[in-house]
């Protein structure tokens, strides 16, 4: 087990650079990316000079575009020469100030440093580990929220509906779950606004009787039972779509497990109905439950990119989207880089937990 | 006398029912799939006729602008003009009235479903070709290639998919390579295909490939090389067709995913570009007014409703193509009993 484990973590590691370099390489070569807009900076001439050259000079060291394309890649990584950062005003006058670590005599700065860079666009100079840490509190607590709610939703649903296989609650629940499966969340959310707010607001407009649907302290009072209102809606929404594919996959793992023989065992034996269900046959459906469970986990940092947006929550998923809109590169990057690091962490956990899980798994 | 007899009832005695017919009486007992089919084409075939219906009889397509049903000006979110706004038409062919640069509704509803959908079939069959051409190569010759392609399979998945999907399309509409090329409309629409299939082909490749690998080893595929077949032959004219099950039901759930991140993309501005409709950027393009849907006199409301259409679409094709595949899925599943 600890050698398959230290082989995973390798491997990881291993995807983990190709797939940045896949990333960086998408984001340096797709045309519209930094070159283009460098290239376009230098268009904008009068009389053979520059409009900005400042900002010329600015992206050209931001992205590393005076280097050849797979160097620029590994100096992003980590960049032996690169101890002090030089920033442009627009006239293209240099200050300069150190950055980096200096760890055993190797100096230097990068990615594998902790240093994710500075926005360009969205909060100039404004780190991106500071930008994203002023959101992450809460996507996580938008996201934990629907999460939990979903699980507390899902298995009952995906249970029962197993149990009563081709019953009328049966066809309810995939129906419903055709549906949400089937569901553009961006209009289930403008959906839930007109119905939870807007209709509610304007015709009876007295106090608690519609749900808010911006962030909260726009109305000035920012307290944790405030901060719990302004979420019901965007959590509905994200329960709404998650209960749907998790009560069709907890009722499809339940209905595999019935069959099995130590169920019909446990039945011949005269187990209570409660007994059979919760004992023998839940613990085992709920293994390949666990799987997806974890490989949601990503999302729970990345947030909900159009459910963010149609609230216009504090999230992640919107601070991404907006870095999206601004181009601002080195925010997608590090929002992509650390989405592909939980990716990968959430894989090799799976497969761990599924072997934790299941006592009949072994890897060797 | 007799044996000729014999012969006659050999003849008339019932063929075996060929694939296709055995598939198809199976999906038509699966009420879902079946009404999903036939809400899907009643969709297309709408899709294809109303928009030249509409402009044979009034002249308008999607992107003609009706200068008398021009909706006031928003300022700070007060209407600052109180010209009738639910404008039909002087004959009143507007019938679901106009957006609010003045262009029918109703015709632009269809004509977005002709885009929309075109985009979730094109950018399918592209993964498709793509996917299985990768898929059999990686499960027919194996070893380093097999290697190579899957490692590579696995990177593309581990990147996160509406994230990247989102700024590509963005980096190519800035750069404008496609507009260039297609005009500016047009060019929305390669630009999301090219986008969609680049970054969705890999779960289709990982299913061919473990099809073609339990195909592989059969042994018809043996005694077609025996006959004389080269690898080309066997894959395309063999094992290709042999796993075409998996293919064809991913290939519809496929149709209906694409559907849903052209609309995304397009409702998050990223996707296709006005005056080309997509239900996605008429909902975006409706969103800021929703706030006057309870507006209920019809002649002095401001088009708050504009807002259910594209959404409604959208779910009633996306819908239609599940419950499809899902039917089809089961139709196609020789183990499952119906």
């Amino acid at each position: 087990m600890t050698t398959y484990i230290i082989r995973r973590l390798l491997q990881g590691i291993v995807v983990l650079f190709l797939s940045t370099f896949m990333i960086y390489s998408i984001l340096i070569l797709t045309p519209g990316g930094p070159k283009d807009q460098v290239n376009q900076l230098k268009q904008q001439a009068v009389n053979g000079k520059p409009v900005n050259p400042g900002l010329i000079k600015y992206y050209t060291a931001i992205y590393g575009l005076d280097k050849p394309y797979p160097l620029n890649y590994m100096l992003w990584l980590f960049d032996p020469a690169k101890t002090s950062e030089t920033t442009y005003d627009i006239k293209g006058n240099p200050t300069t100030r150190p950055i980096g670590v200096d760890v055993f005599g190797i100096k230097g700065s990068g990615i594998l440093t902790g240093d994710l860079g500075k926005s360009v666009k969205i909060d100039l100079n404004k780190p991106v580990v500071d930008l994203m840490g002023a959101r992450i509190g809460n996507t996580l607590i938008l996201m934990g929220l629907s999460t939990l709610i979903s699980v507390l939703i899902a298995l009952p649903i995906g249970i029962i509906s197993a149990i009563r296989q081709y019953s009328r609650l049966d066809y309810t629940v995939t129906a419903f779950s055709f549906v949400g499966l089937s569901m553009p969340t961006f209009w289930l959310g403008l959906m839930l606004i007109i119905v939870f707010a807007i209709v509610p607001k304007q015709l009876y407009n007295q106090g608690l009787t519609w749900l808010p649907f911006l962030p909260p302290g726009e109305t000035g009072d920012d307290n944790v039972a405030s901060r719990l209102y302004h979420l019901v809606l965007p959590v509905m929404v994200l329960s709404f779509v998650n209960v749907a594919g998790l009560s069709r996959y907890v009722r499809a793992s339940m209905l595999e497990v019935l069959r099995q023989d130590y169920v019909r065992t446990a039945w011949a034996k005269g187990l209570q109905q409660r007994v059979v269900i919760l004992k023998h046959a839940l613990r085992n459906a709920l293994i390949p439950v666990i799987t997806i469970l974890t490989l949601t986990l990503p999302a729970l940092f990345g947030g909900a990119i159009i459910t963010e947006t149609v609230f216009n929550y504090f999230g992640m998923g919107r601070l991404y989207f907006q870095a999206v809109s601004g181009l601002d590169i080195p925010l997608v990057m590090g929002f992509l880089l650390i989405n592909v690091v939980l990716i990968i962490a959430a894989n090799i956990a799976a497969d761990l937990l599924y072997a934790v899980a299941d006592p009949r798994i072994r890897y060797s | 006398m007799a044996t000729a007899d014999v012969q006659v009832q050999e003849r008339l005695a019932p063929a075996e029912p060929s694939q296709f017919a055995v598939t198809w009486k199976r999906f038509r007992r699966h009420r879902l799939g079946f009404i999903g089919l036939w809400s899907l084409i009643t969709i297309v075939l709408a899709c294809i006729f109303v928009p030249i219906i509409m402009q044979s009889l009034t002249g308008m397509t999607y992107e003609t602008i009706d200068n008398k049903a021009l909706l006031p000006e928003l300022v700070n979110g007060n209407i600052t003009s109180t010209k009738p706004m639910f404008y039909t038409g002087d004959l009143g062919f507007h019938v679901l009235g106009t957006n609010d640069v003045g262009r029918d509704v109703f015709t632009r509803l269809f004509s977005a479903g002709r885009i929309s959908l075109a985009v979730g079939v094109i950018t399918t069959i592209i993964i498709i070709l793509l996917g299985g051409m990768v898929g059999a190569l990686a499960g027919f010759y194996g070893g380093w290639v097999d290697t190579i392609l899957m490692r590579f399979v696995d990177l593309m998945l581990a990147i996160p998919s509406l994230p990247i999907l989102l700024i590509a399309s963005k980096m190519l509409a800035q750069s404008q390579v496609m507009d260039k090329i297609f005009g500016r409309g047009l060019g929305s629409v390669v630009t999301i295909i090219t986008v969609l299939s680049i970054f969705g082909w890999m779960g289709v490749s990982r299913l061919v490939r473990g099809s073609i690998l339990s195909l592989r080893s059969l042994d018809f595929v043996e005694a077609t090389r025996a006959l004389g077949a080269n690898n080309r032959r066997i894959i395309m004219k063999h094992l290709l067709p042999n796993s075409f099950a998996p293919i064809i039901v991913a290939a519809t759930l496929g149709v209906g995913d694409f559907i849903i991140s052209e609309s995304a993309l397009s409702f998050l501005g990223l996707g296709i570009q006005d005056p080309i409709p997509s239900w996605g950027n008429m909902l975006e393009g409706s969103r800021e007014y929703m706030q006057f849907i309870t507006n209920i006199n019809p002649f002095e409301e401001i088009r708050g409703y504009l807002v259910l259409f594209p959404g409604i679409m959208i779910l009633l094709t996306v819908l239609s193509i599940n419950f499809m595949g899902d039917a089809l899925r089961d139709a196609l599943d020789p183990r499952l009993k119906m």
